[in-house]
């Protein structure tokens, strides 16, 4: 046989090398065995896996050893070993894991944290685990007390609806409302208040003009009547009878409606009045200004100071006639 | 009544612009105004006719207007003229022709009045006007009210007066009930104060057949203040009662009592004034009572403000008024 020596020592170095490779531990699935192993290695290092707690190498390397029949039986007993403490050990794995999840669960349930309660415990749910039955309460707990923050927020956001509805529509009859009495305004008469030289004369004239305007209003009731009632007229209403235009807010935004009101709210006659309080022979005046007109009309009567029952008269024909005046003008613009 | 609700009958504007002051004038005038705007109103409804003779509605208030200033001889034809152009605005121009008749105070107006009445009466029955009807037979017991204390053909009057009292119980006991509140008030004051007139007549005259005096002026003092009910404080009622006061002083059996009747009735007659003053009947009544009570300066002062007043007293009533109180010793002035 002519092998040379270089040859044979090549050899010897690559068993060598693979048998040593053989020796290191690894994670993984011991290599390919490329040659004779040393009786006993595998379990040794099947043994050392062991130690480290890595059962399932450990396994590997103990299936290795039992295929030499010198170790087979300290491989087998090996085998169960590993096999047994792997199982111990994933069954306390599962244990400890699922004792954990059962306290994220119940922690996030005591915070009221239900979806994440209710996916802890669900999670519990499934066959072969230790606490169905804990599982399964809190998470019923959890999709009941979910249900309940459901409904809750249903509740508030109908109510949260209806009271945008309400309060549209009590924006929409406010603005209605509004521009019904901007046109009344414009169809309506004013009267200002009563210039005077004194505030006992100017107050006289005022209850003067009230009640004359009460008694035309209604003649029929008026206890000077003397004869049946039977005038009817549509007298348009007087400025003082409407209400006063506030600015009113919608949605966070002013609306100037006083200001409004007062551009197009112009009533259709405005009479402007007053009287001197002369002796012995005075004058009542009033100055109306129709709508539309360029010249105001002018109106003036005696007011007689004396005698005592002439004043009272006098100041009550003033208003009478303020008022004639006043309409007469009101429906000249209807029909000029 | 429905003639104020259309008073465009015309297409002359000055017609219409005369008509309209007239009608406010007129309103005034109702309302507690001087006589003047009754006076004015006449103008401006005259002055509508001249523009358009059929202007109906000016026509029909023009009578009311000259009715109102005693003008009767006018009044009563400008109304038939209306019938004439088949005009009657739901029997208001019979009625007013009616009020006109009765108006003259004279026998042959009265029953022309009653004629009027009763055509009226059957014409709102046939056509279903019930506010009508009502305004008939309330007319009618003022009518017969009238009669019974003025009518020159003095033994009719007891037939005059149970008609009234007749014809205003059995309205009562029916009931009234016009179309709306105003005219169901103003039918029910003229069928109170008719009665209460009436009642206070047959107390004043003692008429056989009827209850005795005091029975009757109860009567015609509940019939007083029922109307007052309706109407408190109308001028036409404040009068009535100072008559009733007047009447039962005359009849009192003690000075004292009569005294004390008097200055009731003065005070209703002062109180008729302060709402109207623009007729001569109080001034004359409270002539007669100052008379009575010696008051000679007071009795002719009112003599002289009461004869300027337009009204229906005549020359020889004043005359007898005033020779009495010339008569009477001037009353002492105080301390120089």
């Amino acid at each position: 046989m002519r092998f040379s020596r270089f040859g044979l020592a090549i050899a010897t170095l690559a068993i060598l090398t693979i048998s040593s490779a053989a020796q290191t531990p690894c994670c993984c699935t011991p290599p390919p065995r490329r040659g004779p192993t040393p009786v006993g290695s595998e379990l040794e290092v099947a043994r050392a896996y062991m130690d480290a707690k890595e059962y399932k190498t450990a396994e590997e390397y103990f299936i290795l050893a039992a295929k030499q029949q010198k170790v087979r039986k300290q491989a087998l007993e090996g085998l169960r070993e590993a096999l047994k403490l792997g199982h111990d050990a994933k069954e306390k794995e599962r244990q400890q894991k699922e004792n954990q999840t059962l306290e994220t669960a119940e922690l996030y349930e005591s915070n009221g944290m239900w979806s994440k309660s209710e996916d802890s415990f669900r999670s519990l749910i499934a066959p072969g685990t230790d606490h169905v039955t804990e599982a399964k309460a809190g998470l019923a707990r959890a999709l009941n007390e979910q249900w309940r923050e459901n409904l809750y927020s249903k509740i508030s956001e109908c109510i949260k609806r209806i009271l945008e509805a309400l309060a549209l529509i009590v924006a929409s009859c406010l603005l209605f409302a509004y521009v019904r009495i901007l046109f009344k305004r414009r169809k309506s008469v004013e009267i200002l208040p009563f210039v005077a030289p004194t505030e006992e004369f100017k107050n006289r004239l005022s209850a003067g003009l009230a009640y004359a305007r009460a008694a035309m209003l209604d003649p029929a009731a008026s206890p000077a009547t003397t004869v049946p009632a039977s005038l009817v007229a549509g007298l348009p209403p007087f400025i003082d009878d409407l209400p006063e235009l506030e600015d009113l807010e919608i949605g966070g935004a002013k609306l100037p409606l006083a200001a409004i009101s007062k551009i197009w709210g112009t009533p259709r006659v405005e009479a402007r009045s007053g009287a001197d309080g002369l002796e012995p022979l005075g004058s009542g005046y009033s100055v109306m200004k129709i709508r539309g007109r360029e010249m105001p009309r002018f109106h003036k009567w005696q007011i007689r100071a004396t005698p005592p029952n002439a004043l009272r008269d006098d100041v009550r024909d003033f208003s009478y006639n303020v008022l004639i005046e006043v309409l007469s003008a009101y429906d000249s613009y209807k029909k000029p | 009544m429905t003639v104020t609700k259309n008073p465009e009958a015309t297409k002359d504007p000055d017609a219409r612009r005369s008509f309209t002051h007239g009608a406010h004038c007129f309103r005034a005038y109702l309302a507690g105004g001087s006589v003047r705007f009754l006076e004015e109103a006449k103008t401006d409804f005259a002055a509508a006719l001249r523009r358009d003779d059929r202007f109906h509605l000016a026509r029909f208030y023009l009578g009311i207007t000259q009715t109102q200033l005693r003008e009767t001889d006018e009044a009563i034809p400008e109304l038939l003229k209306l019938r004439e152009f088949g005009v009657d605005f739901d029997g208001q121009v019979s009625l007013q022709i009616a009020y006109a008749h009765i108006r003259r105070y004279r026998d042959d107006g009265y029953r022309t009045a009653e004629q009027e009445l009763k055509t009226t009466l059957v014409k709102a029955s046939q056509e279903k006007q019930s506010d009508t009807c009502l305004q008939a037979k309330a007319m009618e017991v003022f009518l017969y009210s009238v009669m019974a204390g003025r009518m020159h053909d003095e033994a009719q009057r007891p037939h005059y007066a149970a008609l009234a009292v007749s014809s205003g119980e059995e309205q009562l006991k029916q009931g009234v009930g016009g179309s709306n509140e105003r005219i169901t008030h103003g039918v029910l004051f003229d069928i109170y104060n008719g009665l209460g007139i009436a009642w206070m007549r047959i107390g004043q005259y003692g008429w056989e057949g009827f209850p005795d005096r005091i029975t009757s002026f109860k009567k015609a003092e509940g019939y007083y203040q029922q109307a007052q009910t309706v109407r408190p404080n109308a001028v036409p009622l404040l009068q009535n009662l100072g008559q009733l006061r007047d009447i039962q002083s005359d009849l009192a059996a003690r000075p004292e009592m009569a005294r004390k009747l008097r200055r009731e009735a003065q005070e209703f007659f002062e109180r008729s004034l302060e709402l109207n003053d623009h007729d001569q009947f109080p001034f004359y009544s409270l002539a007669k009572i100052a008379v009575k009570d010696g008051r000679r300066a007071d009795a002719l002062t009112l003599i002289e403000i009461g004869r300027a007043k337009p009204g229906a007293v005549k020359d020889e009533s004043w005359n007898e008024v005033l020779k009495t109180a010339l008569k009477l010793p001037e009353e002492p002035t105080g301390p120089a």
